[in-house]
């Protein structure tokens, strides 16, 4: 019962919205092809009076006039009416930039009022793989050795079997960064460690000690215990990332086309 | 019986805590009890702030976080077409980052919910109020249908501001996106916003408020409400967060104190008062944090007053709050009672006289950067962070990108179990962080009564620094008096990049403060590594002789009075390299005898003002000692 009561209210004012929209005369468009895109945004944000609401705008107007005349005692109200009649508002960078913002979150509202369905999340992150793939990771211990000659001797001292295990029964020496790292991309390890350390964990094996490796801080043995290949990143591991991403670019497609219907005098 | 009382209390304890995850999140596949370094920056503007925008910032907070994850940016001036002119990107990317546009050009008077706005009457917030969706629908299909622009919008605009977007949910939406909940826990992002008090039109209050997660209040408190006394901003931060919206948690990181013009450190109750009792109890909980350095400056200590430590003279402006940008010669040069150092050692002061220390800082730096820039930190092809309020015309300017006095900032680093928002806004909490000029060193510094000596050389170097003493930002207990107290501190160089090698470490020192006979001392101690003969070739930029990868020392404190308060804060200087202004003179091959060679743009290369080198560094937060 009630829902319907909404709908049929919901209609009866939507086509009472309409009338009044089409009993009005629209209202005559400057040439809008020879201004840039905020521009337009400002002009149609002046025409919808945006500015005469707006905090931050009469903020601006405000203190601009009590800057330039710090006797005047009238209240803010006078000086911005003041500056509206001057015209202050459609010269000032502050405000221009503000009511051309203004217009791109009003668009960006209308885009982004959907939520996104699975089939586009899903095509979306077919279409930009590239910033969804996930690099090749490797997780590794490592001990840590002042001394190249204490790594060797630590590795030597492993016996085959040990060599296995990633429990080491060697030490190593303190260093301030955990011994259990988990999984790193090349970079990642390369901005932890050095470069050269990183090329040459990911080059060494799976499963075994291996070393002594040259870091920016001095030798380890390492062992990797598990490597991920790169892949694709699956539509749950990256939902928040890419629902935000279709949003942003629908209000971004929405935004240019709005300004094009603007620029052509709509 | 007792047996069901264990599991009962075990299932309390599963849904109550300790442990207990406000977040919606998946559990971290990894998670380091011994905690891991962060490097994030918790101070980025973006084109929502009209300081950036007016300055051709066009980057949004979704650009921001793209950036900050290692994406390119494209920066101004852009062509009429759009496209943009200057494209940065950092070699590494961070951690975490937390957009804080200013509040003020961010929080909105939402005038269907506002009574007495303007329009709160209007038949469309009549329809808003009651029907939200229905509002929304009929205005964009209004919309959609083309025809009339004129009063479209309704009585006070009521239609369109009920549709549009706030900045604020903007900024939510974008950290929300950014913010890894998977598995993986790669990304943190941090809904924030920047409160912007201010005194005398130029001496700097500011503070950057920091939310845990969402939820998070409808609109951010700006100065506009809360008046320019920070403990008005906290009223607010309790009455809408805290306490009026269950799972909402914040925190406030006061920065610039350079700036301050000898007000950050006084009452936030009442301006230039000192501290009261009440107000020492409540700052320490609001504002476990302060931000050291940044693209204006470094705001630890001066080299004046008691001051003799000559590491002080760092990244220093010549004045004491934001006017004097623009009128130098009337300015007053900086003051002691502006920096961290002061305010941390009359903390100690207060608490003795208050029984509360107001002042209990951890450390952290960021950027402040005015283009979306998060973590921009670099020396080499700094292209200026915008801060200086110099609009950026269609061409990019020659020479100097920015003001001369400014730089790149630094990052803010967290020790945490795992990158998420609850683990990251816990190490803020405790101040187990610290602050870089810029690289990426890893510094452990605990305090404790009963390390051994040989604790460097012990592989459990962090497990015993955490079981037998506590960590930065932690507090001794008087419970180990009258045992001296041991400072154990690792540092490692930053490792740097392929295209930017990173500079080796100078010394470590240890900043002591404490109060005697009821006057607050300092002591700058070497406690590893030490004064070299490293310098840097200033027309290539060259870096030059020997320095330490790693350094690390256990200090024992030989003064210690357990009767007197005191902190210890570790600072790791590196060897000296060319500052941002320097790489861009020696590119362009200025010879300060020579006036041809100066360029336009370049004349700040041959002004008393220029600082040709830098000494990187890296401070921890405190461990602070009450008797």
């Amino acid at each position: 019962m009630r829902p319907r009561r909404a709908l049929l209210r919901f209609v009866a004012l939507g086509a009472l919205v309409f009338a009044l929209d089409l009993a009005r005369p629209p209202a005559p468009a400057p040439d809008g092809a020879a201004l840039d895109d905020d521009a337009l945004l400002v002009r149609e944000a002046l025409a919808r009076e945006l500015h005469l609401h707006d905090d931050v705008v009469r903020r601006r107007l405000v203190r601009n006039l009590r800057f330039a005349r710090p006797e005047d005692a009238r209240s803010d109200d006078a000086l911005v009416a003041e500056a509206f009649a001057l015209g202050l508002h459609e010269s000032d960078l502050v405000v221009r930039r503000r009511l051309a913002q203004k217009m791109r979150l009003l668009f960006a509202a209308r885009a982004r009022s959907e939520e996104p369905s699975d089939a586009e999340l899903r095509a979306w992150l077919a279409s930009h793989a590239e910033r969804f793939t996930e690099p090749e990771r490797i997780a590794l211990t490592q001990l840590y050795f002042r001394e190249r000659r204490a790594a060797e001797a630590a590795l030597a001292a492993l016996a085959p079997l040990a060599s296995e295990r990633e429990e080491a029964p060697a030490a190593g020496e303190p260093l301030p960064l955990p011994r259990r790292l988990p999984p790193h991309a090349r970079a990642e390890l390369a901005a932890r460690l050095g470069p050269g350390f990183a090329d040459a964990a990911f080059a060494g094996p799976e499963g075994r000690w291996f070393g002594p490796l040259a870091s920016s801080y001095g030798h380890h043995l390492v062992f990797v215990r598990e490597r991920t290949p790169g892949r694709r990143s699956d539509l749950a591991s990256v939902r928040s990332a890419l629902r935000e991403a279709v949003l942003a670019e629908r209000a971004e497609a929405a935004t240019r086309r709005e300004i094009a219907a603007l620029r052509g005098g709509r | 019986m007792q047996r069901c009382w264990a599991v009962l209390g075990a299932a309390l304890l599963s849904i109550t805590g300790p442990d207990a995850r406000a977040e919606a999140r998946a559990p971290c596949a990894h998670r380091d009890a011994e905690r891991r370094p962060f490097f994030g920056d918790l101070h980025v503007h973006t084109a929502y702030s009209q300081d950036a925008s007016t300055q051709g910032t066009r980057a949004t907070p979704r650009d921001a976080y793209r950036f900050a994850q290692g994406e390119p940016l494209g920066i101004q001036p852009f062509a009429p077409d759009g496209t943009a002119l200057r494209s940065v990107r950092l070699d590494r990317p961070l951690d975490f980052a937390a957009v804080t546009d200013h509040a003020e050009q961010i929080g909105e008077v939402q005038i269907c919910r506002t009574p007495g706005a303007p329009g709160h009457g209007s038949w469309v917030c009549r329809l808003y109020r009651g029907f939200p969706r229905v509002a929304f629908f009929v205005m964009n299909a209004r919309y959609s249908a083309g025809g009339a622009r004129f009063g479209f919008c309704g009585e006070g605009a009521a239609g369109c501001l009920a549709a549009a977007r706030t900045v604020w949910q903007d900024t939510r939406d974008a950290a929300e996106g950014a913010y890894d909940r998977s598995a993986a826990c790669r990304f943190t992002s941090f809904v924030a916003y920047e409160w912007t008090g201010g005194a005398d039109n130029g001496k700097n209050l500011h503070r950057n408020v920091i939310f845990r997660d969402e939820p998070v209040p409808e609109l951010p408190a700006s100065v506009m409400e809360t008046g320019i006394d920070a403990a008005r901003l906290w009223d607010a931060l309790e009455r809408d967060c805290v306490k009026g919206l269950p799972g909402c948690d914040v925190l406030t990181i006061p920065h610039n104190s350079n700036l301050d013009g000898g007000l950050m450190f006084q009452s936030a109750e009442t301006l230039g008062a000192e501290v009261g009792a009440a107000e020492a109890k409540r700052r320490a909980r609001w504002e476990p944090l302060v931000e050291v350095m940044q693209h204006k400056g470094d705001s630890e200590c001066l080299l004046a007053g008691d001051t003799t430590d000559e590491a002080c003279g760092f990244e220093k402006l010549p004045y004491d709050d934001f006017r004097g940008r623009y009128a130098w010669l009337g300015a007053d040069p900086p003051e002691p009672v502006q920096f961290v150092r002061e305010a941390l050692k009359r903390g100690l002061a207060l608490e003795a006289a208050l029984g509360a220390n107001p002042f209990r800082y951890g450390l952290v730096a960021s950027t402040d950067t005015h283009l979306g820039a998060a973590g921009l930190v670099s020396e080499r092809g700094f292209p200026g962070h915008g801060g200086a309020g110099t609009p950026v015309g269609d061409t990019v300017p020659p020479g100097l990108a920015d003001a001369l006095e400014f730089g790149p900032g630094g990052l803010a680093v967290l020790w945490a179990e795992e990158n998420t928002r609850d683990a990251l806004f816990a190490a803020m909490q405790r101040r187990e962080a610290y602050g870089t000029s810029g690289p990426r060193h890893v510094v452990r510094f605990f305090g404790g009564f009963s390390y051994p000596p040989d604790l460097c050389e012990l592989p459990d170097f962090v497990a015993r620094g955490y079981a037998d003493g506590v960590p930065m930002g932690g507090e001794l207990s008087a419970g180990h008096a009258p045992a001296t107290p041991r400072f154990a501190v690792h540092a490692l160089q930053d490792p740097g990049s392929a295209r930017e090698p990173g500079v080796p470490l100078q010394r470590i020192q240890i900043v002591k403060g404490w109060l005697e006979g009821g006057a607050v001392h300092e002591r700058v101690v070497d406690v590893a590594g030490g004064p070299n003969d490293a310098s840097v070739d200033l027309a290539s930029c060259e870096t030059q002789g020997a320095g330490h990868a790693r350094l690390c020392a256990v200090w024992s404190d030989p003064d210690f009075d357990p009767s007197e308060p005191a902190f210890w804060y570790a600072r790791v200087l590196e060897n000296p390299s060319c500052r941002w202004s320097q790489h861009v003179c020696a590119a362009a091959r200025v010879d300060c005898a020579k006036p041809d060679t100066i360029g336009p743009g370049l004349a700040g290369c041959c002004d008393p003002l220029h600082r040709a080198t830098i000494q990187e560094r890296a401070w921890t937060s405190p461990i602070w000692y009450a008797p």
